[in-house]
């Protein structure tokens, strides 16, 4: 299903998906990730594409915090409506289409969004741009291969 | 491989220079990309396989609200640069 005129999820949002994996980019992933919005591409007939970054609560223990990530405390977290803490990485985004196969809430009165945080999203992106103009091989670029090449050209 | 040689509309020509040169890539670069992406046929230069940019397939950014022209440009740059350096 795609929906068609203008989304509910936008930039900012913290939403349900099916995050692509870095061994199978092209397919939506067979678990529920939160990703953090980043931007929307529009198609006058194919409707939506977003661009987002991974979330993961999974705590990063004694490893140094890696470039591209930015750590969200407890705290912060519930000021975005997470439940836990939480850490973005800039380094693996995604270009989804808006899409059930992707968004697995869209069908949903809440479509899956789960807070927002438009700062954030600018931060991510801000990360994203430094590590791409630094050391672009650290980037995972992920979603369904046009999609993905038409806009990372990669 | 075969090449063609082919001529454009003074309009489209002119579409063409000007998108390849805010990617910084040759003209003919681009335009092999649109061919690769239209006949969904791998088009090589060199060892290259090219593809085409997402607003030629008419994937449009959108505009945020109350954005400033000078930050949507800034970001429409981020995106218009990763793609060029995959051109490269």
């Amino acid at each position: 299903m795609t929906l068609k005129g203008d989304p509910v999820i936008d930039h900012g949002h913290f939403v349900w998906t099916k995050f692509p994996k870095t061994e199978r980019p092209n397919v939506p992933s067979d678990e529920r990730h939160i990703a953090l919005c980043l931007r929307r591409f529009r198609h006058p007939t194919q409707g939506h594409a977003l661009i987002a970054v991974f979330t993961t609560t999974r705590d990063r223990g004694d490893r140094p915090k890696a470039k591209g990530e930015i750590e969200i405390n407890a705290a912060q977290a519930r000021e975005l409506g997470q439940s836990s803490a939480f850490h973005i990485d800039a380094k693996r985004i995604a270009v989804m289409p808006l899409t059930l196969d992707y968004f697995p809430d869209l069908d949903e009165a809440t479509c899956g969004i789960r807070g927002r945080s438009e700062r954030l999203a600018k931060a991510a992106l801000l990360r994203f741009r430094e590590i791409a103009a630094e050391t672009p091989e650290l980037i995972d670029y992920l979603g369904p291969e046009e999609l993905r090449k038409g806009i990372f050209g990669r | 491989m075969s090449v063609l040689h082919i001529e454009f509309p003074d309009e489209l020509a002119r579409r063409i220079d000007s998108r390849a040169s805010e990617l910084d890539t040759d003209p003919e670069r681009l335009v092999a990309a649109i061919v690769r992406e239209k006949f969904k046929m791998p088009v090589r230069i060199g060892d290259l396989e090219v593809f085409v940019p997402a607003d030629i397939l008419e994937y449009e950014l959108e505009r945020i609200e109350g954005e400033s022209d000078e930050e949507y440009e800034a970001t429409k740059a981020t995106f218009d640069a990763i793609f060029a350096a995959a051109l490269k």
